[in-house]
C-alpha cells in the first residue's frame, strides 16, 4: 500500500483526490498548509506528495526546500494551473518529479503517480523498452520496431536520459545539464535541434510524435505507454 | 604641418564666441595640451623663416640675371607660403623678407643702410602686399576649415538623427546618444533619466556614477542649466552635465567625462555639436515618452473594454456549461438509481464535456487578458516541427483519432513564445475540429521574409464577408457551443508576435487559416548553422 500525502488548501480538491486515490487502494494523508505539510512528511513518511503551489501560508516551493536535496527523498508531483509554466519549471528544477495541470482527469493523475512511484523501485534493466523503442545500454544500440537505428553519441545520451525516467517530464535545464554538462544549461536551442534530429530517427512522423512529446515551455517527456484517450464509447 | 596651430596659436579670432553665460565644454577646455600647441607653432615659424631664407638664397644665386624689381616678387611668394601656416608666421615672414631684401639686395648690399629713399616705398609696398595676401589666405583657409567643420557637424547630426529616429525606448535613445558622443568627441557619455520617483537613474553608459557627479547631474536637471566641469556651477566635478530639455521640461541629463589623455578629435567647437545633439536627443526622448503614454492610454482603454466584455462572457458563456454540469450532476445524485445505464452514461459525459468547455473558455479568457493587457511574448528559436507536434499532442483527445496531415520542413525555425504559440495552434485545430470536417492539414513553409503556417479543413467553409469579424471577441461562426474567444486569442497572440492571421476559403471546399510570422531568413539560417556547428 502506498501512502500519498496531499497538500492543497482546497477542501473539494482534496476530497476528489482522496476518493480517487483510495479507490485505487492508496492510503491518503491530507494537509492544507505548508507548515502542516512539512509536519506530515516527517510524521507519516509518505511514498509520494501531491503538492499545490499556491498555499495560504506560503509558496508550495517551500515544501520542496524543506524536503531538501538529500537522496533518496520522497517523490513530489506539483499541481498547478495552466499558464504558470515558469512556476512549474522552477518547481521541477528545485526537485519536484513531475507536474499536473489543473484541471486534470483521474487517468492522467494515476499515470503520473505510477511513473513517479516506479522511480527507484527497481534498477533499470540493461535493455530499456519504451513502446516500439528498445535501448540496449551496454551495446549502445537502439532499435525501433526491431530495426536498428544509428544515433549520434549526443542523441543516444539524450534518449537514455529520457528513458531512465519513463513517463516523467524532464526540463530543458535538467536535460542540458545531464547531456551537455553544467555549462550548457541556458542553451535550449541545442536541445531543441537535437531532439528534432532524434525524433526523425525514432518517431514514425516527427511532426506528430507519439513517444518523445514536447511539454511547451517546460521540457520533454518520453511516454511509457501509448495514451489511452477517454472516449465516450457506445454513446458517442 | 597641422591644422591645429590656428585654433591653438596665439591669434584665435573668428571663432563664434561661446554663447553668453555658457562655459566652454570640458572636452574643449582640456583639448590640446598647451605644450603640443606651442611646438606646432614654433615649427611653423621655422618654416616661415626657412622660406624667406630660401628666397634670399635663390636671389643671391641669380642676382646677376635678375633685376632689383623681380626679387620682391619672389619674397611675396615666400610670404604667401608662410601665410598658409597662419597669421603669426606670415607677419614674421613679411618682416623678415623686408629686412632680408634690404640687407642682401638693396645697394649698398650687405648693410641695412639704403642708398635711395625710394627703396623705403618699395619696402612699404612689399610689406603691405605681404599683409594683404596673408590676411586673405588666412581668411580663406579659415572659411574652408569652418565649412569642413560645419559639414562634419551636419553629417554627424544627420547620422544621429537617423539613428535616433529608429529608437523605440528611452534606453535606445540614450545608447545612440552615448555612442555618437563617444565616437565624435572621445568622451565617456551617460544619459540619466528620472524614474517614477523623479530620481535620476542611468539609462545607458557610464554606470554607476559617483555621488558628486550624481549631485551635479541632479542640479543640472532641476535648474535646466549646464553644470560641472569647466562651468560656473560646481566646476570641481569631473563630469560635465548638460540637461536634455524638450519644450519647457527637462527630460534627462547628459553626463560626459574625458576618457583618455588624447586630445578631442573634433578640433573646432565641440560645444555646438554637443548642444545640437542634446537638443535632438531631448526631442527623441520626449517623442518616446509621448508614444509610451499614448500606448498606456490605449492599453487602459482596451483593458476597460475587455473588462466589460469579460462580464458579459462570464454571465453567458461560463454559466451555460455550468448549468449543464449542475443539471446532470444533480439528476445523477437525486434519481441516479432510476435512470438506465445509457442515460447515466450520457449525463456523466455531458459533465465531462462541459467541464472541458468551461476550462477552454477560462483559459482563452485568461490568455486574451494577458496578451491584450500588454504581456510580451518571450521569443525563442523553436523548430516549427516541435511546436506543431506539441499542439497535435495536446489536441489528441479532442481529435479522437481523426488524422491531421502535416507538411513541415524539418529545418524550419520559428522565433516564437512556445507557450503562447502552442495555444494559437491548439485553438486553430480545435476550431477546425468543432466547426469543420476532416481531413485536416497543418502546413508550414517559408515565403520570403515570412514563415507561413496554415491550418486547413474540409468543412462548410467560411460565412461570406465575415472572415474578418471571425477574429473578433465573442463572435461565433456557427451555432456550435463556444464563447467565440478561440480565434480572438489566435489573433491577439499572433499580433503580439508581429504577425498576421487571415481566414480564406480553401480550394476544393473548406477553410484555411493562414498565419504569417516575420522570420528573418539570415537570422534563421545563421541560428541553425550556429547550433549545428557549435554543439558543446
Amino acid at each position: 500500500m502506498t501512502t500519498i500525502l496531499v497538500i492543497d488548501d482546497d477542501r473539494q480538491l482534496r476530497r476528489y483526490l482522496r476518493t480517487v486515490l483510495a479507490g485505487h487502494g492508496h492510503r491518503v494523508v491530507e494537509a492544507a498548509t505548508v507548515a502542516a505539510g512539512i509536519e506530515e512528511i516527517g510524521r507519516c513518511s509518505p511514498d509520494l506528495v501531491l503538492l499545490d503551489l499556491g498555499l495560504p501560508d506560503g509558496d508550495g516551493l517551500l515544501v520542496l526546500t524543506a524536503i531538501g536535496p538529500g537522496k533518496p527523498r520522497v517523490p513530489v508531483i506539483v499541481l498547478s494551473a495552466r499558464g504558470q509554466e515558469g512556476d512549474k519549471v522552477i518547481a521541477l528544477d528545485s526537485g519536484a518529479d513531475d507536474y499536473l495541470t489543473k484541471p486534470f482527469g483521474a487517468g492522467e493523475l494515476m499515470a503520473r503517480i505510477r511513473a513517479v512511484v516506479r522511480r527507484g523501485a527497481a534498477a533499470l534493466p540493461d535493455v530499456i523498452t519504451v513502446g516500439p523503442i528498445q535501448i540496449d545500454q551496454p551495446r549502445h544500440e537502439v532499435t525501433v520496431d526491431t530495426k536498428l537505428v544509428h544515433l549520434t553519441p549526443i542523441e543516444f545520451k539524450l534518449l537514455l536520459e529520457l528513458a531512465r525516467h519513463p513517463g516523467r517530464v524532464l526540463t530543458h535545464r535538467q536535460l542540458l545539464h545531464e547531456v551537455w554538462g553544467p555549462n550548457a544549461i541556458d542553451q535550449s536551442h541545442y536541445l531543441r535541434v537535437h531532439v528534432a534530429a532524434l525524433r526523425r530517427k525514432i518517431e514514425h512522423d516527427p511532426a506528430q510524435p507519439q513517444w518523445l512529446v514536447t511539454e511547451a515551455g517546460v521540457g520533454y517527456r518520453l511516454r511509457d505507454a501509448a495514451p489511452t484517450p477517454l472516449t465516450q464509447g457506445a454513446s458517442s | 604641418m597641422t591644422q591645429r596651430d590656428d585654433s591653438a596659436g596665439p591669434v584665435r579670432d573668428g571663432r563664434p564666441p561661446p554663447q553668453a553665460g555658457e562655459p566652454l565644454p570640458a572636452a574643449d577646455a582640456d583639448a590640446g595640451p598647451p605644450r603640443r600647441a606651442e611646438r606646432a607653432t614654433a615649427r611653423s615659424y621655422a618654416w616661415a623663416l626657412a622660406s624667406v631664407a630660401a628666397v634670399t638664397a635663390i636671389g643671391i644665386a641669380t642676382f646677376d640675371y635678375v633685376t632689383l624689381t623681380e626679387i620682391p616678387m619672389l619674397y611675396l611668394i615666400a610670404i604667401m607660403l608662410a601665410s598658409l601656416l597662419g597669421r603669426g608666421p606670415s607677419l614674421v615672414a613679411a618682416s623678415l623678407a623686408v629686412a632680408a631684401f634690404d640687407f642682401c639686395f638693396v645697394p649698398p648690399r650687405f648693410t641695412f643702410a639704403i642708398a635711395e629713399v625710394r627703396y623705403l616705398l618699395t619696402f612699404a609696398v612689399m610689406f603691405a602686399c605681404g599683409l594683404v595676401i596673408s590676411t586673405l589666405v588666412v581668411r580663406l583657409r579659415r572659411e574652408q576649415r569652418d565649412a569642413v567643420t560645419r559639414e562634419q557637424r551636419t553629417g554627424r547630426l544627420q547620422a544621429f538623427t537617423r539613428d535616433v529616429a529608429s529608437a523605440t525606448g528611452i534606453a535606445d535613445v540614450a545608447t545612440v546618444l552615448a555612442h555618437h558622443l563617444e565616437d565624435t568627441l572621445d568622451v565617456a557619455a551617460a544619459v540619466l533619466v528620472p524614474d517614477p520617483a523623479d530620481r535620476l537613474v542611468a539609462a545607458s553608459g557610464l554606470a554607476p556614477l559617483a555621488a558628486p557627479e550624481l549631485a551635479v547631474a541632479q542640479w543640472a536637471f532641476d535648474h535646466r542649466e549646464v553644470a560641472g566641469h569647466g562651468t560656473d556651477t560646481m566646476a570641481g566635478a569631473r563630469a560635465l552635465c548638460v540637461p536634455l530639455v524638450a519644450g519647457e521640461a527637462a527630460v534627462g541629463v547628459l553626463v560626459i567625462q574625458r576618457r583618455s589623455r588624447a586630445p578631442a578629435r573634433l578640433g573646432a567647437d565641440p560645444r555646438q555639436l554637443l548642444d545640437a545633439l542634446a537638443r535632438q536627443a531631448a526631442l527623441a526622448i520626449a517623442r518616446v515618452q509621448y508614444a509610451g503614454q499614448a500606448r498606456e492610454a490605449e492599453l487602459r482603454a482596451r483593458t476597460e473594454e475587455l473588462r466589460s466584455s469579460l462580464l458579459s462572457a462570464v454571465s453567458h458563456d461560463l454559466r451555460t456549461p455550468l448549468a449543464v454540469i449542475t443539471g446532470a450532476a444533480t439528476s445523477l445524485v437525486e434519481h441516479g438509481e432510476r435512470l438506465t445505464p445509457a442515460a447515466r452514461g450520457d449525463l456523466l459525459w455531458s459533465i465531462v464535456e462541459d467541464a472541458r468547455r468551461l476550462e477552454r473558455v477560462l483559459s482563452n479568457l485568461l490568455q486574451l487578458t494577458r496578451v491584450e493587457t500588454g504581456l510580451q511574448p518571450t521569443k525563442e528559436w523553436v523548430p516549427a516541427e516541435e511546436i506543431i507536434g506539441a499542439a497535435l499532442t495536446r489536441t489528441e483527445e479532442a481529435r479522437r483519432g481523426r488524422a491531421v496531415e502535416t507538411d513541415v520542413p524539418c529545418d524550419l525555425l520559428l522565433q516564437i513564445d512556445p507557450v503562447l504559440f502552442e495555444q494559437v495552434l491548439i485553438n486553430l485545430l480545435e476550431n477546425a475540429i468543432k466547426h469543420a470536417a476532416p481531413p485536416f492539414a497543418l502546413r508550414a513553409q517559408r515565403r520570403g521574409t515570412d514563415v507561413e503556417i496554415e491550418v486547413a479543413d474540409r468543412g462548410p467553409g467560411l460565412p461570406p464577408g465575415e472572415t474578418r469579424r471571425l477574429f473578433e471577441k465573442f463572435v461565433r461562426a456557427s451555432t456550435a457551443p463556444g464563447a467565440g474567444l478561440g480565434l480572438a486569442v489566435v489573433r491577439a497572440i499572433v499580433q503580439a508576435h508581429g504577425g498576421t492571421v487571415v481566414a480564406e476559403p480553401r480550394q476544393g471546399g473548406g477553410a484555411v487559416f493562414r498565419i504569417a510570422l516575420p522570420t528573418p531568413m539570415v537570422a534563421a539560417t545563421s541560428q541553425l548553422a550556429a547550433i549545428a556547428g557549435a554543439s558543446p
